[in-house]
C-alpha cells in the first residue's frame, strides 16, 4: 500500500471520488417496484452492529412457496440505486414472466462507508478466514443473516444469489472463492460482480480454492468497464484466465466487456446476470 | 479577418448593459473618465476594423481536474480578440482561440492503487476551438473575465502494468478511446505587464459521455503572453 496514505485517508478519497465520478451515471430511473418493500433492522452479534434490510417480496408473496434469493450489496451507496435497480429488473421481467419472482434482500448501512468495513479482504489474507473485513461479513451472512431470513421468508436454498459492484463485487468474488468444499453446496449457488476491482487477495483466495477443492460448483457471471482502464484489464483478464484454466466442472464463468465506465456498469451487469439467474438461461 | 460588429449577441448587449455607465461609450480618442485624466489605460480602446486593434493572446496553464480520477496537466490556448463595444468602464472583445491541453492521471494521485504493484497512467490529449466573450475591466483594464466555449476533439489512454508477484499474475495493457468534446470555460486574466498577465480558468465538459474519457472539470492557472495588439 502506499505508504503515505493511511487506510482512513484512502477510504475518505474513494467515498468522495466515487460518489463525485458515480452521481452522474444514475439518471435514468429503475423500473418500478412491485410486491411488497419492507425494512428490517438486524441486529449481528458476530460484527456488533446493525444493518437495516431493504426487502422486497414478490406479488401475490405465497410463504409455502420457495422462492429464489437476491441479496444486494450496497443497495444505496452514492446514489447508485443498486438495490431499486435490481428490484426493479426482477418486477418488471417478473412481471412479464420472463424471470421467476424473487425475494430480495438489501443489506444496507446506516453510515454507507461501513461497506469498506465489511467488503474488503483481511490485509494479509487469513487462510482459515477468521480475519475481519470479508472473513467477519461472510460469516454475518453465512451464519446469521442467511439463516435468520431463511426463518423468515420462503426462500429457495439452492438459490440464493450475491449481487456486488465495485467493492461489493470484490466482497462477491470473496464469496464465490470462500465456498469450503466440505459443504454440501456454496452459500450462494451464483453471483454477480460487477466492475470490481481485483487485488492480490482475490488471487489469493482462488489459489487457496484450488489447493484445496477440483470443483467449484456455482455461476459466476463478471463484468468489466472498459473506460475503467487498463489496470482493470489486465486484472480482470488475469483472474478470469486463470478460472478457465482450472477446469471446474460445474463452474459456470461468464463475462461480460462494458462500453461503459464505473457507475454505467452497474445495470447491465445484474440485468444479464440476474437473466442467468432467474431467466430461461439458468 | 471577422469582423466583431457584425457578430451580434444578446449575451454580450446584456454583459455591456451591466458594465456600462449612463455615459456614451467613449471612442480610441475619447478622453479619458473624470478622476482617471492622469492615469491612461494599460489595454487601449481600440476599433474592430484595424487590423492593429486585434488582440494576440497565448495563454499557458497548469491544470488539475476530474477525470477518472485526480489530474494533472497543461493548457495552451492562442487567441484572436475582436473588440466588439465599449464604455467608459470597459470594454467586450469576441475571441476565437485554439487550443491543447494535456492531463496525466498519476497513481500518486490514485492512492487506491498500490505503486509497488501498478505503474503507468492515464493520458488524454484534447485539440479544441475556442469561442467565447470577455468583458475587459478596471480602471486600466487590466482584470479580464471571458466565458467561451470550446468544442474539439478529446482522445482518451490509459496506459498500465500490474504485476501481482505472489501469485504469478503480469501483465500491461493499453485502452484507447476517442471522443468529440464540447464545453464551457471561464477565463479570468489579469495584465501585470504590456507583455504578460496571470490566468485562472475553470471549466467542464458538457456530460455527453462519460467523465472518464472526457473529465468532469477542471482549473487552471498560469501566464497569458500578450502578443499582439493596442499598445498601452
Amino acid at each position: 500500500m502506499i505508504g503515505v496514505f493511511s487506510s482512513r485517508t484512502r477510504r475518505l478519497a474513494g467515498v468522495l471520488t466515487g460518489a463525485l465520478l458515480l452521481a452522474p451515471s444514475c439518471a435514468e430511473a429503475p423500473p418500478p417496484a412491485t410486491g411488497e418493500l419492507v425494512e428490517e433492522r438486524f441486529d449481528s452479534a458476530i460484527v456488533d452492529d446493525s444493518y437495516l434490510l431493504r426487502i422486497r417480496l414478490p406479488p401475490d408473496y405465497d410463504p409455502e412457496s420457495a422462492y429464489p434469493l437476491v441479496v444486494q450489496l450496497d443497495p444505496t451507496f452514492v446514489g447508485l440505486q443498486q438495490y431499486a435497480i435490481t428490484v426493479g429488473l426482477i418486477s418488471d421481467y417478473g412481471g412479464q414472466g420472463l424471470w421467476d419472482e424473487a425475494i430480495v434482500v438489501g443489506v444496507d448501512y446506516d453510515d454507507p462507508s461501513l461497506r469498506e468495513r465489511d467488503y474488503l479482504p483481511p490485509e494479509p489474507p487469513d487462510p482459515e478466514f477468521l480475519g475481519e473485513g470479508a472473513d467477519r461479513f461472510y460469516r454475518v451472512l453465512a451464519e446469521e443473516l442467511v439463516p435468520s431470513i431463511e426463518a423468515d421468508y420462503a426462500i429457495d436454498p439452492e438459490r440464493r444469489y450475491l449481487l456486488g459492484h465495485s467493492n461489493g463485487g470484490v466482497f462477491a468474488w470473496y464469496a464465490a472463492l470462500r465456498h469450503d468444499p466440505i459443504e454440501p453446496a456454496p452459500l450462494f449457488a451464483g453471483i454477480v460482480a460487477a466492475d470490481n476491482g481485483y487485488p492480490e487477495a482475490l488471487f489469493t483466495y482462488e489459489r487457496w480454492h484450488d489447493e484445496r477443492a477440483e470443483d467449484l460448483p456455482l455461476t459466476i457471471f463478471a463484468t468489466r468497464a472498459t473506460f475503467n482502464g487498463a489496470v482493470q484489464k489486465v486484472a480482470f483478464d488475469g483472474m478470469i484466465e486463470r478460472l478457465r484454466g482450472r477446469g471446474y466442472p460445474r463452474l459456470t464463468l461468464e463475462t461480460n466487456v462494458l462500453e461503459t465506465d464505473h457507475g454505467g456498469a452497474v445495470w447491465p451487469s445484474y440485468e444479464r446476470g440476474l437473466e442467468l439467474f432467474l431467466g430461461g438461461d439458468r | 479577418m471577422i469582423s466583431a460588429a457584425s457578430v451580434p449577441s444578446i449575451a454580450a448587449l446584456v454583459v455591456a448593459s451591466l458594465i456600462a455607465s449612463p455615459t456614451p461609450p467613449p471612442g480610441p480618442e475619447a478622453p479619458a473618465p473624470v478622476g482617471e485624466s492622469s492615469v491612461q489605460p494599460q489595454v487601449r480602446e481600440g476599433s474592430a476594423d484595424d487590423p492593429e486593434n486585434i488582440r494576440l493572446q497565448l495563454d499557458a496553464a497548469a491544470l488539475w481536474g476530474i477525470g477518472g480520477q485526480m489530474l494533472l496537466g497543461g493548457h495552451l490556448r492562442l487567441a484572436a480578440l475582436f473588440e466588439h463595444w465599449s464604455t467608459s468602464r470597459a470594454f467586450g472583445t469576441w475571441d476565437l482561440g485554439l487550443a491543447f491541453a494535456y492531463h496525466n492521471e498519476p497513481t500518486f494521485l490514485a492512492p487506491w492503487l498500490d505503486r509497488s504493484q501498478v505503474d503507468g497512467a492515464g493520458h488524454r490529449i484534447l485539440s479544441l476551438g475556442h469561442l467565447g466573450h470577455t468583458v475587459h475591466m478596471g480602471r486600466r483594464r487590466r482584470a479580464a473575465l471571458g466565458l467561451h466555449v470550446y468544442g474539439g476533439w478529446n482522445v482518451w489512454r490509459s496506459d498500465y502494468s500490474l504485476r501481482y508477484p505472489d501469485e504469478g499474475v503480469e501483465g500491461s495493457a493499453v485502452v484507447v478511446r476517442h471522443r468529440a468534446i464540447v464545453g464551457g470555460e471561464l477565463r479570468f486574466t489579469y495584465r501585470l505587464h504590456e507583455h504578460l498577465g496571470l490566468n485562472l480558468m475553470l471549466g467542464a465538459p458538457a456530460p455527453t459521455t462519460s467523465s472518464y474519457l472526457i473529465t468532469l472539470l477542471h482549473v487552471g492557472a498560469g501566464l497569458t503572453f500578450y502578443l499582439h495588439g493596442p499598445n498601452p
